[in-house]
């Protein structure tokens, strides 16, 4: 009997932490992604640690999901007229130079669209600094096809 | 083939005054990178002016793509000359002019 308790209490035990380590390792994996799509090492480069903001709404990005030809690869970032914007930046965070263009507004709107070439699929960012310093980001993946095959 | 430096620019017509307008430059450049993707012959800065005031100020990377075309917004308040000066790492300025008639 006692042998039969002890088993039974440790196959209990053996699951419960499958289950707790299971949601653990669950959360650790929404957290990951969602300080990956913040933090990244190209806006961290040029930013020297500055944090940015979701834009949602408020900074609009207009991208191709799919780009059949990464060496033409058309781009547009857009803010709101509301915002007080100084800069608008263009981010490809997997080509070797991230930054692929900068704007100073001075006087004409927040707006960019110009484009690029992309090495390889990669994330997409638009970023719009304000008067007062913030940072504002939109982000979207493109993917770069290569003869059509898809992603 | 157009020569290297060619900038074409796109107004709208029918401008009222007051309205925001995208002004499209397009230049011809042939953007070269060196094989491990340094840049060679680009493009590093545009500027935008219009009735002589700059209005943006860009700075490019070797991203931007091989004849690029750029495009920004300008409000319009009276006719005048819309102009866009290209810079490249040779030291060459390329500019590119239009009229914008408002009215």
């Amino acid at each position: 009997m006692t042998q039969v308790d002890e088993r039974d209490l440790s196959r209990r035990h053996f699951m419960k932490g499958v289950m707790v380590g299971g949601i653990a390792l669950g959360g650790g994996a929404v957290l990951m992604r969602s300080g990956l799509a913040k933090a990244s090492p190209a806006v961290d480069s040029l930013f020297k640690g500055r944090k940015t903001q979701s834009g949602a709404g408020k900074v609009h990005l207009k991208a191709n999901a799919i780009a059949e030809n990464g060496r033409v690869v058309p781009l547009t970032v857009s803010a709101d007229d509301s915002l007080n914007v100084k800069a608008v930046y263009l981010l490809i965070d997997k080509n070797p130079v991230p930054l692929a263009a900068k704007l100073n507004t001075k006087g004409a709107s927040a707006y960019l669209s110009t484009n690029v070439r992309m090495r390889e699929t990669s994330v997409v960012r638009g970023i719009v600094e304000l008067a007062d310093g913030t940072l504002l980001e939109t982000s979207r993946e493109v993917k770069v096809t290569i003869g059509g095959c898809g992603g | 083939m157009p020569q290297i430096g060619t900038v074409k620019m796109r107004l709208p017509s029918n401008v009222a005054k007051g309205d925001w307008i995208t002004v499209k430059a397009l230049i011809i450049h042939p953007q070269k990178l060196t094989k491990d993707g340094k840049p060679e012959h680009v493009l590093t800065h545009m500027k935008g002016t219009y009735q002589g005031k700059t209005v943006v100020e860009c700075e490019l990377g070797g991203a931007i793509s091989v004849n690029p075309m750029i495009a920004f917004r300008i409000q319009a308040t009276k006719s005048g000359e819309v102009k866009t000066t290209f810079k490249d790492n040779k030291g060459k300025q390329y500019v590119g002019t239009a009229t914008l008639n408002v009215g």
